[in-house]
């Protein structure tokens, strides 16, 4: 494979259609040869912004497979994520395949591809864009984290307003990936009101307070709850024995705090962190970058902790055991 | 006090009295007295706009075309082929009559025929144009198509969906394609108005008004015998083949028809609701010999589009914050769609490009494949019988 490489993005949403615009600004690593949506609304809109791009557009899958691309990006809403992905490995696509978080709207749909995916024993490789991954910033935290310097970690906390499975479900991941270790359960209280937005009022995504139970004991607590005086300020902490880990809100910058002293780490974030997606993608084209993408059974593990929490909700804000079993497995949430 | 709160206490009070004086008038007087300035508010700032004339570029391949027709219609495109940057009209057909040398000289062609043999035996042509009447088009097509070049053909491709059935497998058992011209795709309204509606949520109906002037146009003598035999499927095609472009495929078509075959079809009524994935429906009413203005609005959660006719129109958009809850604003045509016929441009465009890069044109543009579909359903809603279940 060598530059640029030929993407092919699914879902021209909000989303797909910023990556596909991020994307053209740079042709010498990026060809975008192909865009697939149901809705030609979606094609106008990328028109209105790229007028001159003459990038072919797609109703399916199928269609699209024929432009011979590198890579796919799956950026449909997460209820259509499984279903694409699986048109594109029936199509005979064996490349890399990069799916949008939250991986999926159900656990046993998550479980269900991965099986799938076994039986088929597919050669390519798919992971999912909980991008913060491949952020410079985040990295480095993480980095920390497990190198014990600081000791190990004893509590985290994201705070911020915004919907549970968009940006919430980021810090879900981040969450899993920082305790290192399996969580054990999950309680959470949500509102009983999601903000009806662009995705239109068929999704739900209320945002809450969740408390996620790790099997070594940590605690992480995520509040998501716009609200007068919310503990400040915004951004994900991570505390550990011997200091302290913090990522502000506006993911300006990692603050370190231990004994020696309070150090800045500058962030890497450019273009409201279109460059970490676009990390994200070139991890799984080319094993040289250094980041490792999240993988669908880590995706399917930060979408159990979400799956959780609205089953906390519904059951009163009792905790909620994971792994997830029986018929709480199969919950479909109403997310994109 | 500083310039924000200045601001500030003057929109409490002025705010509640326009409010005030906006609802306390009837609607035409409300937006004559209050519509020009909510538009010229907001115009800029949330009609999506863009130009698609082509920037000179004397890398292009050049194109030759062989051109087909001459009639009214065909100076449609001739005008807009013309233009185009490295498009030579290179061959023309026609039927030998003085509209054909009209069109010969004024647009340069290099050779005219009358022989339809030695014009397609031509090797020296990269696609071929058929805009002829549609007893003859399916013909012509075929043998464009068979000679293995791409063909732009007028709609509709045939007048059945087995016409155009065999149109697409002659274009693939030769390993070319063809287009056909489904201009109101192209409209450059319509392609503003859906890039707004792509940001107010998931389209959930549309609604379609396409009357026809069947009488009319019978007695006038401005139809021939075999146009007023398939006058739906000439006529109606492009108000039924733009839903399925903006929608997709129809999971079930409920439909309703009366031709009224005994009496010339005057009056005749085709009435049509369509399911789609995502709950969305949309329904067609074709109801001849009423007047003669099509409509069209496409519905999204937080907006719509509608174009009356389909030539003009606005995006509006729900914005409770706003006076009324709704915010409207025109559509700007592209300039080539004012200074030739709307969308032939843009469409005409799409097929040249598709000829330089030898792969079959994608959406907006209507390829034979994707007409075929839309003839399907045409004869689904002509013949209802077939169309209460399910697809």
């Amino acid at each position: 494979m060598s530059h640029p490489y030929r993407i092919a993005i699914v879902g021209l949403g909000v989303h797909g259609t910023g990556i596909a615009g991020r994307l053209l600004e740079n042709p010498a690593r990026f060809e975008l040869v192909a865009l697939v949506d149901a809705s030609v609304a979606t094609l106008m809109r990328f028109r209105s912004r790229s007028p001159r791009s003459r990038v072919p557009f797609f109703r399916s899958v199928a269609e699209a497979l024929r432009t011979q691309p590198d890579a796919f990006f799956v950026a449909t809403p997460a209820p259509a994520h499984v279903a694409g992905v699986r048109a594109i490995i029936e199509g005979g696509f064996s490349g890399p395949i990069l799916i949008e978080k939250p991986v999926s709207n159900s656990v046993s749909e998550v479980d269900g591809l991965l099986d799938w995916i076994s039986s088929t024993g597919w050669r390519g490789r798919a992971a999912v864009d909980f991008h913060r991954r491949c952020a410079g910033i985040y990295h480095e935290l993480h980095r920390h984290v497990r190198s014990g310097e600081l000791g190990a970690v004893v509590g985290m906390e994201f705070v911020r307003p915004c919907k549970l499975s968009m940006n919430g479900a980021h810090f879900a991941d981040l969450g899993n990936w920082y305790a290192g270790s399996a969580p054990v359960s999950v309680k959470a209280e949500l509102q009983e009101h999601s903000t009806i937005d662009h995705r239109g009022s068929a999704f739900f995504d209320p945002p809450g307070r969740v408390e996620v139970k790790y099997a070594s004991g940590v605690r992480f607590e995520l509040e998501t709850r716009q609200r007068e005086g919310a503990p400040g300020p915004f951004g994900m902490r991570v505390r550990l024995e011997h200091g302290e880990l913090f990522i502000d809100d506006e993911e300006t910058h990692l603050e370190i705090r231990s004994p020696q002293g309070v150090k800045r780490v500058a962030s890497d974030k450019v273009q409201f962190g279109y460059n970490w997606i676009e990390a994200t993608l070139l991890s799984l084209l080319d094993a040289s970058t250094g980041f490792t993408p999240c993988s669908l059974v880590e995706a399917r593990d930060a979408l159990a902790v979400i799956v959780a929490a609205h089953v906390s909700h519904q059951a009163g804000g009792r905790p909620v055991a994971l792994p997830l079993e029986g018929p709480e497995r199969s919950v479909a949430l109403r997310v994109a | 006090m500083n310039r924000n709160a200045f601001k500030q206490s003057a929109k409490k009070l002025i705010g509640p009295l326009y409010r005030k004086a906006r609802e306390a008038l009837p609607a035409p007087v409300r937006n004559e007295v209050f519509g020009y300035w909510e538009y010229h508010r907001t115009r800029h700032g949330q009609s999506p706009y863009w130009e698609r004339r082509e920037q000179p570029d004397a890398t292009r391949r050049l194109v030759r075309l062989g051109f087909v027709g001459a009639g009214r219609y065909a100076q449609n495109h001739l005008k807009v082929l013309a233009q185009l940057d490295r498009v030579e009209l290179s061959a023309l057909l026609t039927t030998g009559g003085p509209r054909g040398q009209a069109a010969a000289r004024e647009f340069g062609f290099k050779r005219t025929f009358t022989d339809a043999d030695a014009f397609f035996a031509q090797s020296d042509l990269d696609a071929f144009v058929v805009v002829v009447p549609p007893e003859f088009l399916k013909g012509l097509a075929l043998r464009g198509l068979a000679t293995g070049k791409p063909v732009l053909l007028e709609k509709p491709p045939g007048v059945t969906a087995a016409d155009a059935a065999e149109l697409t497998l002659c274009a693939q058992a030769h390993g070319t394609f063809g287009m056909v011209c489904m201009n109101r795709r192209f409209f450059s309204v319509l392609e503003h108005g859906l890039a707004h509606l792509a940001s107010c949520g998931p389209i959930r109906a549309m609604t379609v008004e396409i009357p026809q002037q069947v009488t009319r146009d019978r007695q006038s003598g401005r139809v021939s015998a075999f146009d007023h035999e398939h006058y739906f499927m000439r006529m109606s095609i492009h108000g039924v083949d733009l839903v399925r472009y903006v929608l997709g495929e129809p999971l079930s078509v409920h439909a309703v028809a009366h031709p009224n075959r005994e009496g010339h079809n005057a009056s005749a009524t085709f009435a049509t609701v369509l399911e789609f994935p995502g709950n969305a429906v949309a329904t067609i009413t074709d109801a001849w010999d009423t007047p003669h203005v099509w409509r069209i609005k496409i519905t999204a959660e937080q907006g719509w589009v509608e174009l009356e006719p389909l030539e003009h129109g606005f995006i509006a958009t729900a914005r409770p914050e706003l006076h009324g809850g709704v915010q409207k604003t025109a559509l700007r045509p592209d300039p080539v769609d004012v200074e030739f016929r709307e969308g032939v441009y843009a469409q005409d465009l799409a097929f040249v490009e598709a000829v330089r890069a030898k792969t079959p044109p994608t959406l907006p543009a209507c390829t034979l494949e994707d007409a075929h579909q839309t003839m399907l359903l045409m004869e689904r809603i002509l013949h209802p019988s077939n169309s209460s279940h399910s697809k």
